[in-house]
């Protein structure tokens, strides 16, 4: 009883997966114009897209404000795809209902149900806008509701004709065809009646070949056709694109649809069987076919045939011509070591299913400078007119590749990159750590010694403005600076107690008043005061300064020179003396008399106890 | 009994059948060179090896296997690296242009188009050296106007003064910037197929879808949810699951 349990459940897991897997129904509803003129017709495409064939009955037309609905064409086609070496079948049914436009304006036109498979869909609801039209207001005769109406202004037939012979047709281009060439296979409406409408209903396929739709007329156009020695009326209904993928005799798809008669009777009716001869490609494909059949011109450029290292360029290949578009890739790119290769990017340019240009892009960079060569590219196709096989051999290209120069640093600025394809692995040896220089020592070390040497540099420019501008004050500055040197070594000895300061002193005062009045250093003292006296310094000043140079000189050889209290007075008299010459201005009046500090009387008197 | 057992072989056969279909080696020439490829390039992003051009393989890797939102990640990556890295943004406008669902790149002005070039130009790395050029260019100029004597004309130096000072001072804005960016960049691509973009970090009605590979700004996180900015600007939370950010929290940069 378990075991039972437990299979039926299996067996409803899988039918449930079964039931999952076919849910792949999708319903699409577009305009395919949604701006239109009054003399315009609208054309609303209800395509159902499933990957199981499903009968599906044409929804009624929905009812748009401001339009009266026309017609509505069935069509079906199926897509075949291989992907992961699967093969994909999509089953495509697709209903153009069409619509005259009665006012301007802007209109919505309401979802609406679709019955699939025994399930609702609901379409979108879509808006359109309708223009007054551009041309004469005459209104055009092919929109009146009869559809048959010559282009001359003849009815071809009375409308209320209801007997004779309606039948389908099928006719094949051609009946021989080769495996993978294109065959157009065109519907037509043979009739005696006035078919006012047609809706094709379903296609019934069989093995052997893919299909895609080529043409679907928007509305009956007639014109007159004899066959099997009868006249009728025929209209073009559709025509399909068939590409063959089996040798043998290929039965091409039925048709079926209604044609409706008086706008409410309807007759269903088979396009009656037809067949193709389709043969085999010869044996001995060359290498590098890749399953192209018609007839096609082959051509290739390269964007350019001078760059620089780093540069790209673009090798394309233009194919043009009619064949199977859908049915084959690029070649492989022949092996080549001095360019990375993309790999390659198609671009169509159709008019349709079988017939324009294709062009293959591939972006090659170059790996060296030098003159390299791009190996010749080959494409080879089956030409079904001859009835061989063809090889397109391109001529090899010789690329001059420069070195990069900083110029080519700049390239690329100014454009606006629209690769076209993939640009390829760098698979380099070796990758290296990425280093961020701003955070690097050496960056900071630049920066600041950057800023150190301005600082410097604007010390000096200062001194050098000074000496320019104001020689004086420089001088005097310079003067100081010595004068502040001197001192300070005076004032070291004399810390220490060393009969040094006496020596330091003299020739620090004597350095000093030598730069400051551009006087000779080695003048006696009376010299030296005979001079100065000249530029015009105070005789107070100078009276203390002389006694206070001969203290020096005889202080360094009388004993008790080096005590305390005497190196400590001499060190005041000294700064005192300092203050007073620093306050100097040379061709000034002296402020002596008022800012200086007398030396103490008292100096001469100790001056003279060693005596 | 023998019906459960022909039922279980089946199902065996089932399972077979699809780990074959996802087994790599059952895939083609390339994608196995690509797969290869793409690992060993991991293994050496996983020492930690940060360098514009492994990122960018990376990323061809993944988008030759198919990996969209792997594959912009990388380039974006590659491009934070190194803004002047022209195949990674190249192969990032290809994989927009070829995704129109992604949001494309937007239409700019002239000037401002020229401006974000030069922008992507100066690299981190071009940018600091350009930054020393003119400070070294910029103390030149200042050593001459300081030591230009006062009776000859100023009119020169100063003139390259005042624009080595505007370069520097612009050219030292942009570093400033760039070195945020790379340190701080918020943005983050979405991994998974899809990702539900939720109202709340807690409810799960679902705001809208957003499609693997789309660049989000990421503003703030909470639990397993982060708040992002959409490219359309619209404002939602998604699973931090389904987004990698370009520059991971926990990467610590020189």
């Amino acid at each position: 009883m378990v075991v039972k349990k437990f299979t039926c459940a299996l067996i409803i897991v899988l039918s449930l997966i079964g039931t999952l897997k076919a849910e792949s129904i999708k319903i699409n509803t577009y305009l395919k114009e949604d701006v239109i003129t009054l003399s315009d017709q609208l054309q609303l495409v209800l395509e159902i897209t499933s990957d199981k064939q499903v009968k599906v009955v044409a929804p009624p037309a929905p009812q748009i404000p401001g339009f009266s609905f026309r017609n509505v064409i069935g069509s079906s086609s199926t897509e075949y795809s291989i992907a992961n070496k699967q093969f994909f079948t999509t089953y495509i049914q697709t209903f153009t209902y069409i619509y005259n436009p009665q006012s301007t304006g802007t209109f919505t036109i309401p979802a609406f149900k679709v019955k699939v498979d025994k399930k609702d869909y609901y379409t979108t609801p879509l808006t359109v806008q309708v223009n007054e039209s551009t041309y004469a207001t005459t209104p055009q005769k092919q929109y009146n509701l009869s559809p048959f109406l010559s282009p001359f202004g003849d009815e071809l037939f009375s409308p209320n004709r209801l007997e004779g012979e309606v039948f389908l047709l099928c006719i094949p281009e051609t009946d021989f065809a080769y495996v993978g060439e294109p065959v157009i296979i065109s519907y037509y409406l043979y009739t005696e009646q006035a078919i006012e409408a047609f809706y094709a209903e379903s296609e019934k396929d069989f093995e052997g070949y893919g299909k895609a739709v080529f043409l679907q007329p928007s509305s009956l156009k007639y014109e007159n056709s004899v066959y099997n020695g009868k006249s009728y009326k025929r209209a073009l209904i559709k025509q399909d694109v068939i590409f063959p993928h089996k040798a043998g005799r290929l039965q091409m798809p039925i048709l079926q649809g209604q044609a409706q008669f008086l706008g409410f009777l309807n007759k269903t009716i088979s396009s009656k069987p037809c067949w193709i001869n389709v043969k085999s490609l010869p044996a001995g494909a060359p290498v590098g076919f890749t399953g192209a059949v018609g007839n096609f011109t082959v051509s290739q450029s390269v964007s350019t045939t001078k760059l620089n290292l780093g540069d790209a360029l673009t090798l394309t290949i233009n194919i043009s011509g009619r064949g199977n578009f859908s049915q084959f890739t690029a070649a492989p790119f022949p092996p080549v070591d001095k360019f990375q290769v993309s790999a390659p990017y198609i671009q169509d340019k159709l008019a349709n299913e079988i017939e324009g240009t294709r062009f293959i892009h591939y972006t090659l960079l170059p790996r060296e400078t030098g003159e390299l060569t791009i190996p010749s590219y080959t494409f080879t196709w089956f030409d079904s007119n001859s009835g061989v096989y063809r090889t397109f051999k391109g001529t090899p290209q010789k690329i001059k590749v420069h070195q990069s120069n900083i110029l080519s640093y700049f390239s690329g600025l100014l454009d606006k990159d629209k690769p076209q394809a993939l640009n390829p692995l760098l698979n380099l040896s070796y990758y290296p750590n990425n280093k961020n220089y701003s955070t690097e020592l050496w960056f900071w070390l630049i920066l600041v010694l950057c800023a150190l040497s301005l600082i410097i540099s604007a010390f000096i420019a200062r001194d050098n403005k000074l000496k320019e501008l104001e020689p004086i004050a420089y001088a005097q500055k310079t003067a100081h600076r010595i004068l502040n040197k001197y001192l300070r070594q005076a004032t070291e000895a004399a810390e220490k107690l060393s009969s040094d300061f006496y020596p330091l002193a003299e020739s620090g005062l004597m350095n000093y008043l030598a730069r400051k009045y551009g006087i000779s250093k080695s003048l006696t003292t009376s010299e030296l005061i005979d001079a100065l006296r000249m530029k015009g310094l105070p005789l107070e000043l100078l009276d203390q300064l002389e006694e206070f140079l001969l203290f020096c000189q005889q202080a360094r050889f009388m004993p008790g020179g080096a005590e305390a209290e005497k190196l400590d007075e001499a060190l005041h008299q000294l700064r005192s003396l300092v203050q007073a010459l620093s306050r100097f201005k040379p061709g000034k009046e002296s402020p002596i008399n008022t800012s200086f500090t007398p030396i103490q009387s008292n100096m001469s008197s100790k001056n003279e106890e060693p005596q | 009994m023998k019906h459960l057992i022909s039922l279980f072989c089946f199902l065996i056969l089932t399972f077979a059948l699809s780990a074959q279909v996802l087994n790599p080696d059952s895939l083609n020439a390339e994608q196995t060179f690509y797969l290869k490829t793409l690992q060993k390039l991991e293994a050496e992003a996983a020492r930690g090896v940060q360098n514009a051009d492994l990122f960018y393989d990376i990323g061809v890797c993944h988008y030759q296997l198919g990996n969209t939102g792997k594959a912009v990640l990388y380039f974006l990556r590659a491009l934070n690296l190194n803004s002047a890295h022209k195949q990674a943004k190249q192969n990032l406008l290809y994989i927009r242009n070829l995704h129109p669902e992604l949001s494309p790149e937007p239409t700019r002005p002239f000037l401002v188009q020229l401006f974000l070039n030069i922008y992507d130009f100066f690299s981190l790395n071009r940018l600091t050296i350009t930054l020393l050029i003119l400070a070294i260019l910029l103390t030149l100029s200042l050593h001459w106007l300081m030591h230009t004597p006062s009776e000859k004309e100023h009119g020169l130096p100063i003139l390259a003064v005042v624009i080595t000072a505007i370069l520097f001072i612009a050219f030292g804005s942009m570093l400033l910037v760039k070195n945020h960016r790379y340190r701080n960049d918020s943005r983050a691509v979405i991994i998974a197929n899809v990702a539900p973009i939720y109202h709340t970090p807690e409810s799960n009605n679902v705001l809208q879808t957003i499609p693997e590979g789309s660049v989000i700004v990421v503003t703030k996180t909470q639990g397993n949810r982060v708040q992002v900015i959409l490219p359309d600007g619209t404002q939602g939370w998604v699973d931090s699951n389904s987004i990698e950010r370009v520059v991971p929290i926990n990467n610590t940069k020189d």
